[in-house]
């Protein structure tokens, strides 16, 4: 093999890992006797770890991903109305903002999705049922935006070597101090992070990290908005919810209109339990 | 009907567990690929509404993600391509010659480590360059980079054979390096 058989056949997919055991074997003895291609790889693999850094994962913003979540819920909605009504399972609508593309529709199939929309319109004029879709919460929603984005990647961007350097950075920045201590609980502080929401607001989000799951801590100001109703279990000043399959934690500040917001996929139960002994 | 209700909830429940976590890497595709943070919304909306309605195709255990972003493309071929002003770099074949010379010729002085080290500030530039990389390359090389899938999974997603991902990373990356080296060339910056 030489260096141009290489470069064109092999570097990029040698890099990313693609190459089959017998093209390694080939790439592997090229290398041994080229110092440039040696170079040419690690050349190829930092560049690919620039294109990961710094393409960040942008997240979604909040009432834009509100508004996914919402159009969700009517899909599901009319997906299940259809269905009881006896039309075809595959939904016929087309919810977009400004992209609606109607597709025909068979006379009998909307006359079902109208009676069915209808008949849920009715049952939402009065108590609502099991089967409704759950009521959103914006600011859970940040929450749990937060945890999915920091659980495929987590890093730092304030002091984090130890609880207390945190704190005196969320501490310099006027962000609520406090860290948590899920250590008894298998949870162990990754670090903090200082972040503004779509709309300004400052936020820090401390990652506390477990063997299989991780708690998140979001807080900012919500300007002391009433807490959300029907918590599912209540320790104190901290209220408990079962939310879109996540555990989360909900406590009002007494200072400066701020909430905290934990966030997991673990068990309401044992984040009660982490809970209760964080602050023991 | 409580068994169908209890049914389309536990179908939503799942739903929401495999797929939303992805909604920010959706969005972040998006983006590169329609530039408009609205168009990027519609596209991400139309994806997870799409692959609610064909959930029952997806195999639990497998890549969510790379399943998603399949969606994701073929909602934007079909719906959201811009036609000419997507043009935003060389047609393909242009772009291919130029990367054929441009591989071809490297200095191994550019292949230094460092060289990238020294463009690692210039964040912009990245975003910049790969921009600038015909549309297909870009999805590309985002699938591989930075979301991770192998190049099987990019095949499916882009319908394309896995010789054919495997040579558009690799121009996709040439042409990389010589866009990032331009710019930080044009700031009068060195790299090596």
């Amino acid at each position: 093999m030489n260096c141009i058989e290489y470069i064109e056949n092999f570097l990029s997919a040698h890099a990313d890992g693609e190459l089959s055991p017998g093209e390694l074997r080939d790439a592997e003895q090229h290398l041994r006797q080229c110092l440039g291609c040696r170079g040419r790889l690690d050349d190829e693999r930092a560049l690919k770890s620039l294109v990961r850094q710094h393409i960040e994962m942008r997240a979604m913003p909040a009432a834009m991903r509100q508004q996914l979540l919402d159009a969700l819920d009517r899909a599901a909605s009319e997906d299940e109305s259809a269905s009881d009504a006896g039309a075809p399972a595959q939904p016929a609508h087309r919810l977009l903002k400004r992209r609606a593309a109607w597709v025909p529709l068979a006379v009998a199939a909307m006359l079902a999705i109208v009676f069915a929309v209808a008949r849920r319109f009715e049952s939402n004029q009065s108590a609502p049922t099991e089967a409704s879709a759950p009521v959103r919460n914006p600011d859970f929603d940040i929450a749990i935006a937060a945890l999915d984005r920091f659980q495929r990647g987590f890093a730092p961007n304030v002091p984090s070597d130890s609880a207390a350097a945190l704190s005196a950075a969320y501490a310099r920045a006027k962000m609520p101090d406090f860290i948590w201590n899920f250590g008894a609980s298998g949870f162990k502080l990754a670090g903090g992070r200082l972040e503004k929401l779509d709309d300004g607001r400052k936020a820090t989000y401390t990652l506390y990290r477990g063997a299989q799951n991780s708690i998140l801590c979001t807080r900012f100001r919500n300007g002391g908005a009433a807490p959300p109703a029907n918590p599912a279990k209540t320790l104190s000043n901290h209220r408990f919810y079962r939310y879109r399959g996540y555990s989360v934690c909900y406590t009002r500040l007494p200072d400066g209109g701020f909430v905290c917001i934990l966030a997991s996929r673990i068990s309401l139960d044992r984040m009660v339990q982490a809970v209760k002994i964080a602050l023991k | 009907m409580p068994g169908k209700s209890d049914s389309g909830q536990a179908r939503r429940s799942l739903f929401e567990r495999e797929a939303l976590p992805h909604l920010d890497a959706l969005y972040a595709t998006a983006l590169r690929l329609v530039r408009s943070p609205d168009d990027a919304g519609d596209l991400v909306q139309d994806t997870v509404l799409r692959a609610y309605r064909f959930f029952d195709q997806f195999t639990p255990g497998t890549n969510c993600r790379a399943w998603l972003m399949t969606i994701l493309f073929n909602t934007f071929r079909n719906g959201y391509r811009r036609g000419a002003r997507e043009q935003v770099a060389a047609s393909e074949e242009e772009f291919s010659s130029r990367i054929d010379a441009e591989s071809l010729a490297r200095d191994p002085k550019e292949s230094d480590p460092e060289s990238l080290a020294g463009a690692r500030a210039m964040e912009p530039d990245v975003e910049r360059a790969l921009d600038a990389l015909p549309e297909e390359f870009r999805a590309a090389l985002m699938m591989v980079d930075v979301h991770e899938m192998n190049y099987q999974e990019v095949s499916a997603a882009l319908s394309i054979p896995v010789g054919t991902v495997k040579s558009r990373i690799s121009r996709a990356r040439a042409m990389m390096r010589k866009a990032l080296r331009d710019f930080a060339q044009g700031r009068g910056r060195t790299c090596s």
